[in-house]
C-alpha cells in the first residue's frame, strides 16, 4: 500500500524541498501550512507518517504534537520533527512526546529520505 | 502513557536522534556567560583558550606567549560586552556557512569588511529578531546576482527562471534556518530566547536601529565573486 505522508510546515520552500526529496519514492504527500491545518488534515487523511515543523503561525508544532497524542486514531502515528529549533530542550521535549525522529534544519535531502524509509519500513513490519 | 523523558543534551538523546554534540564555541559562550561578572583574568583565560576568538579580539596575530595577558588588556579597554558579541558571533558564522553549504552546495569564504563598498552590493536584506535573555537582530544582505544563484541552487532551477518571490522566499527560509540554529545555540548556552519570523525587504537602504548599549558587528563572505554580509546587533540590558 502506498504510504501517505503529511508535511506540516509554513514555508513553501521547505514543502517544495520535501516533495523533491520524495520524488521517485512511492508515496502520497499531503500538505498543511500550520498546526491547526495539520490537525484537520491528520484527522481527515489518517497519514502513515507526519513531518512536522515547530515554529508556525496559528498553532505551533509542539501543540499539534500534543494534540495528536490525545487523539485515539492518531496517537501512534510516527512523527519526524523537521525544524531549525534544535536546542537540547526542544529535542528533549519532542522526545517526551514520543517522536520517531528529529532532523535539524539545514538538512540534506538524503538524510530526510533515509529517515522516512527507515520509519516506514519499521511501521510496515509491525 | 508518554515515554519517559531524558535529560536535555544527554548522550543517549543525541545518539537516539543522530544529533550533533554541543559545538565547542557554544560551550565557550556558556562558560563566558557564567563568569561574565567575575574576575577579568578568569574571562581572559577562557578567551585565550580559543584561538579563533582570540584572533578576532586582537584583530591579528596571537602572541606565542602571554595571550591571556593581552586579552585581559583588551577586556579592560573595551569591556566584556564586545567580547560576548564576538563569542556569540562564532556559532552564527558557523550556522551561515553550514546552511549555505548544506542547502545550496555553496562554500562561503570569509572576507574582511569595512572598506566602504558594502552598500553597493545590497539588493535584498532579510532580518530576524531574537528576544529573551539575549536580545538582538541578525541581518543578511546580498545582491540580486547572489540571491538568484542561491535560489537556483536551492530550488534546482535555472537562475534566470527564478522569480522575485522565489528569491525572497528562499532567502527568508535560509535566514530562518541560520538564525534558528543560532537561537538554539544561544538557548543551549543559557541565553534562552525566542525567534521572530523573517522579514525580507528589497531595495531599501540598510539602516540598523539605533539601540542604546547596542553592539553591532558585520561579517563578510564571498562566493564566486559575490558578497554576503551578515550583521549581528546585540542589545545589552542597562
Amino acid at each position: 500500500m502506498t504510504p501517505k505522508i503529511l508535511t506540516v510546515d509554513d514555508s513553501r520552500i521547505v514543502r517544495m524541498l520535501i516533495s523533491r526529496a520524495l520524488q521517485g519514492y512511492d508515496c502520497q504527500i499531503v500538505e498543511a501550512t500550520n498546526g491547526e491545518e495539520g490537525l484537520a488534515a491528520a484527522l481527515r487523511e489518517n497519514p502513515d507518517l507526519i513531518l512536522l515543523d515547530v515554529t508556525m503561525p496559528v498553532m505551533d508544532g509542539f501543540e499539534l504534537l500534543a494534540r495528536l497524542r490525545q487523539e485515539a486514531t492518531l496517537a501512534k502515528v510516527p512523527v519526524i520533527m523537521l525544524t531549525a529549533e534544535s536546542s537540547q530542550e526542544s529535542v528533549a521535549k519532542a522526545d517526551g512526546l514520543g517522536v520517531s525522529g528529529y532532523i535539524a534544519k539545514p538538512f540534506k535531502e538524503e538524510v530526510l529520505r533515509d529517515r522516512i524509509n527507515g520509519i516506514i519500513a519499521l511501521t510496515a513490519k509491525s | 502513557m508518554p515515554p519517559p523523558t531524558t535529560k536535555p543534551g544527554s548522550p543517549v538523546l543525541l545518539s537516539k536522534y543522530s544529533m550533533e554534540p554541543t559545538p565547542e564555541s557554544v560551550s565557550r559562550l556558556a562558560a563566558l556567560i557564567s563568569v561574565r561578572g567575575g574576575e577579568l583574568d578568569q574571562i581572559a583565560k577562557l578567551i585565550a583558550a580559543d584561538r579563533a576568538l582570540t584572533e578576532r579580539l586582537l584583530e591579528g596575530e596571537v602572541p606565542a606567549s602571554g595571550a591571556a595577558d593581552e586579552v585581559e588588556r583588551q577586556i579592560f579597554r573595551q569591556g566584556v560586552e564586545p567580547i560576548l558579541v564576538l563569542a556569540m558571533s562564532e556559532p552564527l558564522i558557523s550556522a551561515v556557512r553550514r546552511t549555505f553549504d548544506t542547502m545550496a552546495g555553496i562554500t562561503l569564504e570569509p572576507v574582511e569588511v569595512g572598506k566602504g563598498n558594502e552598500s553597493a552590493i545590497e539588493r535584498f536584506t532579510s532580518s530576524l529578531s531574537i528576544t529573551g535573555r539575549a536580545n538582538g537582530r541578525v541581518y543578511l544582505r546580498l545582491g540580486e546576482d547572489f540571491c538568484r544563484a542561491l535560489a537556483a541552487q536551492v530550488l534546482g532551477m535555472d537562475a534566470a527562471e527564478a522569480t522575485v518571490a522565489d528569491l525572497r522566499d528562499v532567502l527568508a527560509e535560509l535566514s530562518n534556518m541560520i538564525v534558528g540554529s543560532f537561537q538554539s545555540n544561544l538557548c543551549d548556552a543559557g541565553l534562552t530566547c525566542k525567534l521572530s519570523v523573517p522579514e525580507v525587504v528589497a531595495d531599501a537602504a540598510f539602516a540598523p536601529p539605533k539601540v542604546p548599549r547596542g553592539r553591532h558587528r558585520v561579517f563578510g563572505f564571498r562566493h564566486d565573486g559575490m558578497l554576503l554580509l551578515v550583521d549581528i546587533l546585540v542589545e545589552f540590558a542597562g
